[in-house]
């Protein structure tokens, strides 16, 4: 309701000059016949009706946005603090640095307090539409009730005794309705009125118009407008009615409005009333009438399409860097147990899920995984009532055949608990992470046939969590991928991946090597330092490249160290050998920086190379 | 009783009912129908303000007349001529024939109301 309402609010602002413009131009030009005055009202209605509108460089209107629900500082983009757009340089140095003030709110805040006030602009000003709809129902269920003993005259044209001022009601079965007391005489200056009135479909267009109001009724100007709609609507007619007249029919006319205006005792809403609008300045038009020259028709076609261009088309969007917030979701409770991450950049809910790593090509499990899978075993997972999951109270992998849930990793001194779920379909995977009370839950896959457990560790200062998942498994293949989940305020964990395709890359290029035929000596080079590490004989077989991280574990704490075993590959062997292979001791590093969504993320690298333990060691 | 008042329309329906009491609501009803397109209820509000108003009366469902059709328009001519003539006979009928001629029968006529009512 808020937005709607705020875009209603701009689309007003823009309308509301047009509505200026054509006050002004109604002022300037009193000759010019008055339908040409319905028809800017017309361009009026349009301006108010269309939510989208042409972009041109003809454009008066200072923007096309002017109260934006965003603002930008410093080439930043902040959503949800409010600025006004104007080529004003006082608006923007004083108002809108005041907006950015008095609107900040902190990532924790559930709501901006923006969404606050438009939420409640909105819900105010519906009420105030709904009155207004309400009122012009009960008025016309009121004057159905009073002309319910009218009696037919013509087709469509209806006498009733209670009726003291002519006036037109219905939008489908529109009548006429006149007092029973009128002469014939009268009665046929007003039919001619009346019918004036029915020809232009006026019941259409003033209905339209009230129901415009409703919808804008809090911005003044379009009161202005309605009300002087009206009355052109009016003088239309009478222009219309008085145009085949002779100057005598024209006297005899006016007496009858007159007369008709002298009685009003209704007050109607919504339906055309013949003495309604001011009947002086109608008697003036219908006996000063003259048709008009055809300059004046040109000069008239000009203007309303001049305005047309300049006041329907809008001056074009600055291009801001629209970045893409994620906003930290809410966490509910473990009873409730759905969390997500909504990435406003995509606008959808993204489910947690690794990647497993780039080169693992000897996995031993292939689990097709089709988007279908991936969101039915999640629901499934988060499904079982939070209690059953709690209550597990061993932490190891006991019979992935027959446990559906399973504890595998936990830190009692910090109340922290992390399960996995075998689902039918699917085994071993699922993750949920409960730290205090605080439940998240993550589509990955935590296992492999060899059974090793997630290790974990918990950083009480940065609100970290680290955890190494064992699931790249193969011959000559034992590698872990390394997850740091920070926690937020709001209790919601986000994951930031240390993949086992991520540091054999990085290793790749950081470990090489050379080979001596002679001594038969392979010697590991840190390619950072220049230094060589390590050297092992190889006796036999020729050596064609070697790989690095296959076989790697982490170790967490304070400081995270990688601990890889390279290994080399013989010419006419797919399957590195590590045989006599020293374990490389790698310090992992990491901090953050602004991803390419102006996001915060943990950039991963391996530092320096603080240890080598040779065999035996 | 010459307060009373009758709409354009209410006359009509008066009218309608003067000749043909004593007459059936429910006859009413489809008299108006036909000539008003009134429905069922609008008939019954409409001659409940005559009832009211202390021209009819419905007895069980036949509507009958409390003031007869003459007596209720002299009551009106009588009043009109109070107000505006001031009660002066001669001055209305002046004002009524002004510039126009009475037939021979009509002069008759009205040689014999004069002489009957003054005897009265």
């Amino acid at each position: 309701m808020g937005d709607i309402f705020l875009k209603l609010l701009n689309m007003s602002i823009n309308a509301g000059w047009l509505i200026l413009a054509v006050l002004c131009i109604r002022l300037i030009f009193k000759k010019i016949p008055k339908w040409v005055n319905c028809l800017l009202w017309g361009v009026v209605a349009i301006r108010l009706i269309c939510p989208f509108s042409i972009e041109s460089r003809f454009s008066i209107l200072p923007s096309t946005e002017p109260i934006r629900s965003s603002t930008v500082v410093e080439g930043e983009v902040h959503h949800y603090i409010p600025s006004i757009d104007s080529h004003l340089t006082i608006v923007e140095n004083t108002i809108n640095p005041m907006l950015t003030e008095s609107f900040a709110y902190s990532e924790s805040d559930s709501a901006a307090p923006l969404q606050v006030v438009t939420y409640a602009a909105g819900f105010v000003w519906c009420c105030g539409m709904l009155l207004l709809i309400i009122c012009a129902v009960v008025s016309a269920i009121r004057l159905h009730m009073l002309v319910r003993e009218a009696v037919r005259v013509k087709d469509g044209i209806y006498i009733c005794d209670a009726v003291k001022s002519p006036f037109i009601l219905g939008i489908i079965r529109t009548r006429v309705y006149l007092p029973s007391t009128l002469g014939e005489k009268e009665m046929n200056y007003i039919v001619a009125h009346e019918s004036a009135h029915l020809k232009r479909k006026d019941h259409w267009w003033k209905a339209l118009g009230y129901l415009l109001l409703c919808i804008y009724w809090f911005h003044p100007l379009c009161w202005a407008a309605y009300a002087l709609f009206c009355k052109d609507i009016e003088l239309a007619c009478d222009e219309k009615a008085a145009k085949d007249m002779t100057f005598d029919e024209k006297k005899e006319y006016s007496k009858v409005l007159l007369s008709c205006a002298r009685q009003r005792s209704l007050i109607m809403v919504c339906p055309l009333a013949f003495g309604e609008v001011g009947v002086k300045e109608r008697v003036k038009s219908v006996l000063n009438y003259k048709k008009p020259a055809l300059w004046i028709m040109i000069a008239a076609a000009a203007v309303v399409g001049i305005l047309a261009i300049c006041f329907l088309t809008d001056p074009g969007r600055e291009t801001e860097e629209e970045t893409p917030l994620s906003f930290p979701a809410v966490t509910e409770d473990p009873d409730n147990q759905s969390t997500e991450n909504i990435d406003v950049e995509s606008g959808s809910i993204e489910n947690q899920s690794m990647e497993n790593g780039g080169e693992s090509t000897e996995q031993m499990d292939d689990r097709q995984v089709s988007e279908d899978d991936r969101i039915d075993v999640m629901s499934r997972f988060m499904d079982i009532p939070w209690d059953e999951i709690e209550a597990i109270q061993n932490v190891g992998y006991y019979d992935y055949r027959f446990d559906k849930i399973i504890c595998i990793g936990e830190i009692p001194e910090y109340d922290i608990r992390v399960y996995g779920y075998n689902d039918e379909d699917v085994s071993g995977r699922g993750v949920a992470i409960d730290i205090a009370g605080d439940v998240n839950y993550f589509d990955w896959y935590y296992i492999s046939p060899r059974l090793i457990m997630p290790k974990l560790y918990w950083d009480e200062e940065e609100r970290q969590l680290q955890m190494t998942i064992h699931i790249h498994t193969g011959t000559g293949f034992d590698a872990e991928d390394l997850v740091i989940l920070q926690q937020y305020d709001t209790g919601t964990l986000g994951p930031h991946y240390f993949t086992y395709g991520d540091y054999s890359e990085i290793l790749s290029e950081r470990i090489g090597y050379s080979f001596d035929d002679g001594s038969r000596e392979l010697t590991l080079t840190d390619t950072v330092t220049g230094r060589d590490v390590a050297s092992v004989t190889i006796p036999e077989g020729e050596i064609i490249g070697i790989e690095c991280g296959g076989i790697s574990y982490f170790e967490l704490g304070e400081s995270i160290k990688l601990f890889v075993t390279p290994g080399f590959f013989r010419e006419g062997s797919a399957i590195p050998d590590y045989t006599g292979m020293p374990v490389l001791e790698f310090e992992v590093e990491y901090e953050w920086v602004i991803n390419q969504y102006g996001g915060d993320d943990l950039s991963f690298g391996l530092g320096d190379l603080v240890g080598i333990r040779q065999d035996g060691e | 009783m010459a307060e009373i008042q009758l709409g354009v329309i209410e006359a009509r329906y008066a009218d309608m009912i003067w000749e043909h009491e004593p007459v059936t609501s429910s006859e009413l009803v489809k008299m108006t129908a036909v000539e008003f397109n009134w429905k069922r209820t609008t008939a019954h509000n409409v001659l409940r303000r005559l009832i009211d108003k202390g021209l009819f009366q419905n007895d069980n469902g036949l509507v009958t007349a409390v003031i007869s059709r003459d007596e209720f328009y002299s009551m009106h001519s009588k009043k009109y001529v109070e107000d505006t003539f001031a009660g002066s006979l001669p001055a209305f009928v002046a004002a009524f024939m002004q510039g126009s001629k009475i037939t021979a029968d009509e002069a008759e006529a009205i040689r014999r109301m004069i002489d009957k009512a003054e005897e009265s």
